[in-house]
């Protein structure tokens, strides 16, 4: 029954001026569920959460919080201040005349010390409960901005780009423990980024919105690995990670690529395009070989290298026990396992 | 460039400002000349009879029409940031800025009282006394609060608005808890200047003969009474300087954390209330700051051609004022250039609030009456041991008119040129040195496009301000012989030859005008 979902999205649309930023999106987010919303800049992420936030009136469409309607038709029925949703702004917006303490307190109903020392407590910052926002360091101030988004119980948390100000350092740590806390508390999310290793590492299922002539729409939801492996268009296989796209003639398992014989995870017919990750190429040294290392990187557990091929650039994953090329060695690279393919276009 | 030389001309060219004018009055208060007939100095008792009351009365005018320009600019701040109810309102609510204070009041003396075009077909009451001044002062001041409360709501990010929203609080609570903090320095900072604004200011309070400090200064002053005048300046400096310590402590402070974001905040829906508290917000700003002037001056003229009164050529007074207001423009600016270079350079490196800073600002603090007879009384005293024919030669070069505008506008047209001083990006500075430019080719193609709309912005807003300014204009220009459209003005109103008057106070309005319409262009490049 889409009531007992914290979150049912019916075909939302909204119009900046002459911009349309979001098209017929449908969405559904249920209990206890980590949902991303992964896209580029400008494909209208921000203003889908902005309008379940209620901050804006999206022109078509429904929106549902905890089985209560509060959007239909383009007008507003519930505002935003009785939706009741935890909202993380990018930005953290935390009150700077208030205290930590009084910032996480702000939206309880009644002073809850026990609920307020609690959340600093888990989040770890009860040591700063009594400092302002503008004595705490961008990790800590994205703390007391989760902290004060959970502090009311909402069913539903929204995240925009919650680690878009964090360094690079934190980030695991402060996902590690926005994914403990979502969980202990029992709240489902919806976390709006472009960052496509938080989306992947952190959901439950991702939700891409597309650009350009798809732009507003969802192109693909699914869970973070079929995301990756695959991909519904070569936009989503981009946006996913770093991807070869090669044209192929596929025949049941296989495909004639320029690359050989490529084995498909699922069988396709006639002209495909397959997606090749990094650590499904080889390089092989080889003198002679029509693949060339242009660069080289080191990524502790491996090296990445790009080489220029016939069919364009690929990088390669070379693992640490495997020997090292130099930057100019020709060889020739291969394609290992079976790799996705969906028909062209 | 090396700041600390210039920080030291900035500093002394300040102090010099300040030091001045108040070393005069110092002067003229302990040195009080016998009568010349009777060969008596008046006891002080005699000089300082009722400044206690005329020092009251200044303070409660100014407290009036602090805390009316308070409620009604930061109400129509608030209505132009957060509503979509101004649209174009916006801009001529704004517009009084650009009036002199003693035209708005003899226009709407002469107009609302009993003879006037309106006060006769409303039956409306003379319009003297302190009441009218504090309309008029509230009409003139209220545009200055909407602009600065309105620059501190339109630099506001949203979201702690939205937090505050998406947690559960309503408008009203939002508007408490979020955005008074975060406006209260803002609106504090400006009621104190309408506060300043309205103890220095002369033209109204002269024309509607409110007995208070300036009028009674000026007065003095006219009346050649040095000691009265001296007892009366240190009042009005006792009355100004705790107000221009808060104003000081209030300058500035609001806090910010998390990252600044431009999202602008979704408009409020207004009541009929607060439609209502609009339509007549606007009404009396619009209605007796600008049409009410304008209408008045215009059928004074009407009058006058109607029945075939001869007019004083303009064109003297027009070409009088240019000369004046651009000549006082440049010195203005280049003197100010100095300290705001330095206190830019002082911010860049993350140093506090400056002395230079306070300087400025307390130069400006003066009333115009006051620091023209500071002026008046240094010159004659340092002029004395070279004979009194040099006081007049310097009074007549117009010397001490172009020092008194500097002293009088000097914080005005600092701000903008601290703004684009500090809008100098020293990398950028650095690259083009890095690349081998020149000094002059890193001034001409770095630092001059940078700083040129600050630099313009503070020439247009010193020629608005000289344009308009009375004081300085009839105790400091008379002797030079160039009669300014202000002069022009005050002397034909007080004549009764209203027709001169509304043909002068017209040019008068159009030339304030234009400055401030390039002035609010300008500022949208700087």
């Amino acid at each position: 029954m889409p009531e007992s979902h914290p979150l049912v999205i019916d075909g939302l649309g909204h119009t900046y001026g002459k911009n349309r930023a979001l098209e017929a999106v449908d969405l559904t987010v249920s209990v206890g569920e980590f949902v991303s919303l992964l896209g580029p800049s400008g494909c209208g992420k921000t203003t889908l959460l902005r309008s379940v936030a209620g901050l804006v009136s999206p022109s078509e469409g429904s929106i549902s919080i905890d089985g209560r309607s509060v959007n239909a038709s383009g007008a507003v029925i519930v505002e935003a201040s009785e939706r009741g949703v935890g909202l993380v702004f990018q930005e953290y917006a935390l009150f700077p005349y208030m205290t930590v303490a009084q910032n996480i307190g702000y939206g309880l109903p009644d002073s809850n010390p026990e609920r307020v020392d609690g959340l600093m407590a888990v989040t770890g910052i009860a040591d700063f409960a009594d400092r302002r926002p503008s004595e705490l360091s961008g990790g800590q101030q994205q703390r007391v901005a989760l902290a004060r988004a959970l502090a009311p119980r909402p069913a539903l948390l929204l995240l925009d780009e919650p680690f878009a100000n964090v360094d690079a350092g934190l980030r695991a740590d402060l996902g590690r423990m926005l994914k403990r806390l979502v969980r202990d508390e029992g709240v489902s999310v919806l976390m709006v980024t472009h960052d496509q290793d938080a989306a992947l590492a952190m959901s439950d299922r991702v939700v891409v919105l597309g650009v350009g002539p798809r732009g507003g729409r969802i192109t693909q939801d699914a869970s973070p690995v079929d995301i990756y492996e695959r991909p519904a268009s070569p936009e989503v296989a981009r946006l996913g990670g770093a991807a070869l796209l090669l044209t192929a003639q596929a025949l049941g398992h296989t495909a004639t690529s320029a690359f050989g014989t490529l084995s498909l995870s699922e069988p396709r017919q006639g002209d495909v395009t397959v997606v090749v990750r990094p650590e499904q190429a080889h390089f092989s040294a080889e003198e002679g070989g029509d693949a060339v290392v242009e660069s080289l990187q080191f990524h502790r557990t491996h090296h990445r290298i790009r080489c220029s091929t016939g069919v364009g650039e690929v990088d390669v994953v070379v693992t640490n026990d495997e020997s090292l090329p130099a930057i100019g060695d020709q060889g020739f690279v291969t394609v290992r396992g079976p790799v996705w393919a969906f028909p062209s276009t | 460039m090396n700041s600390s030389p210039l920080k030291w001309l900035g500093t002394a060219a300040i102090a010099a400002l300040v030091a001045i004018p108040i070393l005069g009055l110092a002067m003229a208060a302990l040195d009080r000349q016998p009568d010349p007939i009777t060969g008596a100095v008046s006891p002080l008792f005699q000089v300082s009879a009722g400044v206690g009351e005329l020092l009251l009365r200044s303070v409660l005018l100014s407290a009036f029409v602090a805390l009316g320009s308070g409620i009604v600019g930061t109400w129509l701040a608030w209505v132009e940031h957060r509503t979509r109810m101004l649209g174009a309102w916006a801009i001529a609510t704004l517009l009084p800025l650009a009036m002199p204070s003693y035209l708005v009041a003899a226009t709407m003396r002469s107009s609302l009282s009993p003879g006037g075009w309106i006060g006769d077909r409303l039956g409306l009451p003379h319009m003297t006394g302190f009441s009218t001044a504090v309309i008029v002062l509230v009409v003139v001041t209220a545009p200055l609060v909407q602009l600065i409360v309105g620059a501190s709501l339109k630099n506001a990010s949203a979201v702690e608005e939205e937090a505050a929203l998406v947690l559960g609080s309503s408008p009203i609570r939002v508007f408490w808890d979020i955005t008074w903090p975060r406006l209260r320095p803002a609106i504090g900072f400006s009621c104190l200047i309408s506060l300043l604004y309205a103890i220095s200011d002369f033209g109204a309070v002269a024309v509607l003969d409110v007995p208070v400090l300036t009028w009674r200064l000026y007065l003095a002053v006219e009346n050649q009474d040095v000691a009265r005048a001296s007892v009366l300046g240190a009042a009005t400096l006792v009355a100004l300087l705790p107000m221009f310590f808060a104003a000081r402590a209030l300058r500035g402070g609001v806090q910010r954390v998390g990252v600044a974001n431009a999202r602008p905040v979704q408009p409020y829906q207004p009541s009929r209330l607060a439609v209502c508290a609009t339509v007549l917000s606007v009404f009396t700003i619009v209605g007796l700051g600008v049409v009410l002037p304008v209408g008045t001056l215009l059928i004074w003229v009407w009058d006058g051609m109607s029945r075939s009164l001869e007019f004083v050529s303009p064109w003297g007074a027009i070409t009088d004022t240019t000369i004046v207001a651009l000549g006082g423009m440049l010195f203005t600016v280049g003197l100010a250039s100095l300290p705001a270079y330095a206190v830019a350079e002082e911010e860049r490196k993350g140093q506090g609030k400056s002395w230079v800073e306070d300087g400025v600002y307390l130069t400006s603090a003066l009333p115009g009456v006051l620091l023209a007879l500071g002026l008046i009384v240094a010159a004659v005293r340092f002029t004395r041991p070279f004979g009194v024919e040099v006081y007049g030669v310097v009074l007549a070069s117009g010397a001490l008119l172009m020092v008194g505008y500097a002293t009088r506008f000097v914080a005005e047209v600092f701000a903008p040129l601290r703004v684009a001083f500090g809008a100098i990006d020293q990398r950028q500075v650095e690259s083009a040195r890095v690349l081998g430019a020149g000094a002059w080719k890193r001034f001409r193609t770095v630092l001059l496009p940078s700083i040129a709309p600050g630099v313009v912005v503070a020439c247009l807003i010193g020629f608005n301000a000289i344009v308009k300014e009375l004081p300085v204009t009839l105790l400091l220009g008379g002797a030079t012989g160039l009669k300014t459209l202000s002069f022009r003005v005050w002397d034909r109103y007080n004549e009764a030859l209203w027709h001169d008057a509304g043909l002068a106070g017209l040019w008068l309005v159009a030339l304030a005008l234009i400055s401030a319409v390039l002035t609010i262009r300008w500022r949208k490049n700087a």
